[in-house]
């Protein structure tokens, strides 16, 4: 986001290793590097010493179950399965008779200490890695070393927790980061990493764009350039970190003091004086005071798709109504918007409950048409989660009017049925593009609109989403922002609010775009909201500086 | 893939059915070859049967338990694997294994990060 008079900010250049951007304050990790007592063990205290060294490598796995336990009950997603793929080959790791077994030995017949045996240990696993002639399977050893370091830890009585002291939000600076470190620095909200070591193959870059997380690898000397709480802006497309920026660019306030996006947020306004709402999208459960001081209010989209994968039975209505109370609270008294089921997005047909296969095609709310009890026991949870908040509900894949109607007219009866007479804002996913020719009946039918930008782009430009898009350049093509715009006017018509829930959202290219069709409500990733923020202020600052 | 037994020419003749060698050919299809996650999977798998499990490749021979044995392989795609397990679930241990190289064992994800289908 460089542009000419831009402040003499040092960027810091590496290789973009994981895409997206996120501005937050620095945690930078300190080397791990400990002093291993090079010690010999007499015969009669080698059991001894065996057993310090079982119950070490019993912590580890240890961490390991949590981290399991932590991906089982998080939603499925391409991230989750990821992690537990390399949980399950640091597990076989521990077992090694190479790994292990090496360090066993070490203390049994040689009587070395259990820290000095491992450190020989990896220094001969690293002699025979460095023989092998593929990257792809030298590089392994990096988890090694990682896994390695972390039972180092726990022998020389440190836990791995204790020195990733990060918050959410925090983007992190590091030398190198094992997986169970960053499984850890995901479940705490980091925002971004940056590495001085690793590539865009390494299994920390993998992770990272599974998970969301931007990341820029390869910054050499990057923990020395960084100072604890300094500002940093994260571009993982472009492979750079801004260091040091002025902290009233984020939030108006003065520059001493440290940057935490607080709940009292101000206003953001572009240039005409109009505010800019940023509500947060959810997959997983998040943590609503978190998303708040990201700068969000409320939730623009909740894909309760992922409360139906890799289950057998669907969920019954007590068990959707106690998810969907549970969110409401935490946000109250911001709306959440809950989308109804739409089968869509990478999942296979056998992840589906047993009721629900074979309609992989059956979008949105189209499945009233296959299955309409499952779209009314949802229909059901929701209404008795409105009595702890603001519930809105979302129509997906739209392309009827009537199918709203439809929607509000099983509301109606599920809250006459349950004695609950709360107001339920009701609205309508624009994604599909006929009803691009009809925007008035829409609007009339509807609470509100919310654009799906991913769907709404691939089936007006005819491109699949998987794929890669051939159209002109980056940036949003002019045919989905004059979609946009007729959308937004027809909300201003109808009185009826109009976000958008989709990657553009989030895209600082695209953004000033966005605003110029007039709309004023995006729903994004929490994390991603600071850095929008920072655009959204910037362009503001220069149109006002512009006018004089 | 081929099902038939022979005899460990290396191995004493103790019981017939412990020391019989079930073995098993299969090639690594998967793009990103046994890299450290299909390992682990072979492993984890390999772990759960009563049967020790060799894995030969370009006529070395490693032990189906040992992660790090399994990846200094350096088995890419196409490389020929010969399985070959002995014990009293030699044959299922074969045949699983077999199965989850052939399957390209189980890899949803792209090597990317991106979903298969976006």
């Amino acid at each position: 986001m460089a542009e000419p008079g831009a402040l003499p900010e040092p960027v810091l250049q590496g290789s973009p290793s994981a895409p997206g951007v996120a501005v937050g304050p620095a945690h930078v990790v300190r080397s791990r590097r400990r002093k291993v007592a090079r010690r010999h063990v007499r015969s009669d205290r080698r059991s001894e010493e065996l057993a310090r060294l079982e119950s070490a490598v019993a912590r580890v796995v240890e961490g390991l179950d949590d981290t399991d336990a932590h991906l089982a009950l998080a939603p499925p997603s391409e991230a989750t399965q990821l992690a537990g793929a390399l949980v399950t080959s640091h597990r076989a790791l521990l077992v090694d008779p190479l790994f292990m077994g090496g360090v066993r030995a070490r203390v049994s017949d040689e009587g070395l200490a259990a820290e000095w045996a491992l450190e020989q240990t990896l220094a001969d696993l690293k002699t025979r890695f460095a023989q092998l002639t593929r990257p792809e399977f030298r590089g392994w050893f990096r988890d090694v070393e990682g896994l390695a370091s972390e039972l180092l830890g726990e022998l020389v009585g440190q836990s791995p927790g204790r020195y990733l002291e990060c918050d959410s939000g925090d983007v992190v600076i590091a030398r190198a980061l094992t997986i169970s470190d960053l499984i850890t620095l995901i479940r705490r909200g980091a925002a971004a990493v940056v590495l001085e070591e690793g590539s865009l193959t390494s299994h920390v870059a993998v992770l990272c764009r599974s998970a969301g997380l931007p990341a820029v690898t390869g910054v050499v000397t990057a923990r020395d350039r960084v100072h604890e709480d300094q500002l940093v802006e994260v571009d993982g497309d472009r492979g750079t970190a801004r260091v040091g920026l002025p902290r009233n660019r984020a939030t108006g306030r003065p520059t001493s003091g440290s940057w935490t996006p607080a709940p009292e947020h101000e206003a953001l306004r572009v240039a005409d004086g109009t505010e800019v709402l940023l509500r947060a999208n959810l997959d997983l459960r998040l943590d609503a005071d978190w998303a708040r001081r990201q700068g969000t209010t409320g939730v623009g989209l909740w894909r309760t798709f992922f409360l139906y994968l890799n289950r057998l039975t669907l969920p019954t209505e007590d068990e959707l109504a106690a998810t969907f109370s549970e969110v409401v609270r935490d946000f109250a008294p911001a709306p959440v918007t809950i989308r109804l089921v739409d089968l869509s997005g990478p999942f296979d047909d056998e992840e589906l409950p047993v009721d629900l296969r074979g309609l992989g095609e059956c979008r949105g709310v189209r499945l009233r048409h296959e299955r309409p009890e499952v779209v009314r026991t949802q229909v059901r949870a929701l209404v008795r989660a409105s009595v702890h908040g603001q519930v809105r509900v979302l129509v997906p894949f739209v392309t009827e009017p009537e199918e709203v109607a439809w929607v509000r007219a099983e509301l109606a009866r599920a809250q006459a049925e349950l004695g609950i007479d709360t107001t339920i804002a009701l609205g309508a996913m624009v994604e599909v593009p006929a009803l691009l020719l009809g925007l008035d009946a829409l609007a009339a039918t509807c609470d509100f609109m919310a654009i799906g930008s991913n769907d709404l782009s691939a089936l007006l430009l005819a491109h699949s989403r998987d794929r890669p898009r051939y159209e002109r350049g980056p940036g949003p093509h002019p045919a989905l922002l004059a979609a946009i715009e007729a959308v937004v006017a027809a909300g201003q018509r109808h009185g009826v609010e109009v976000s958008l829930c989709g990657e553009l959202a989030s895209d600082p290219r695209a953004t000033r775009a966005l605003l110029a069709t007039g709309l004023r409500v995006l729903s994004l990733a929490p994390r991603l909201a600071p850095a929008l923020r920072l655009t959204v202020a910037d362009q503001t600052r220069r149109s006002l500086a512009a006018r004089g | 893939m081929s099902g038939e037994r022979a005899p460990d020419p290396g191995a004493p003749e103790v019981a017939a059915a412990a020391s019989e060698v079930v073995e098993r050919r299969v090639r690594v299809v998967n793009p990103m070859g046994m890299h450290a996650r299909p390992a682990g999977r072979f492993v984890e798998l390999a772990r759960g049967f009563d049967a020790r499990v060799r894995v030969g490749c370009r006529g070395e021979e490693v032990d189906g338990r040992s992660i790090l044995s399994l990846l200094m392989l350096e088995a890419v795609k196409g490389t020929e694997l010969v399985l070959r397990a002995r014990g009293p679930e030699a044959d299922e241990a074969a045949s699983a294994l077999a199965a989850l190289v052939a399957a390209g064992f189980d890899e949803r994800w792209s090597w990317d990060g991106r979903g298969a289908r976006g």
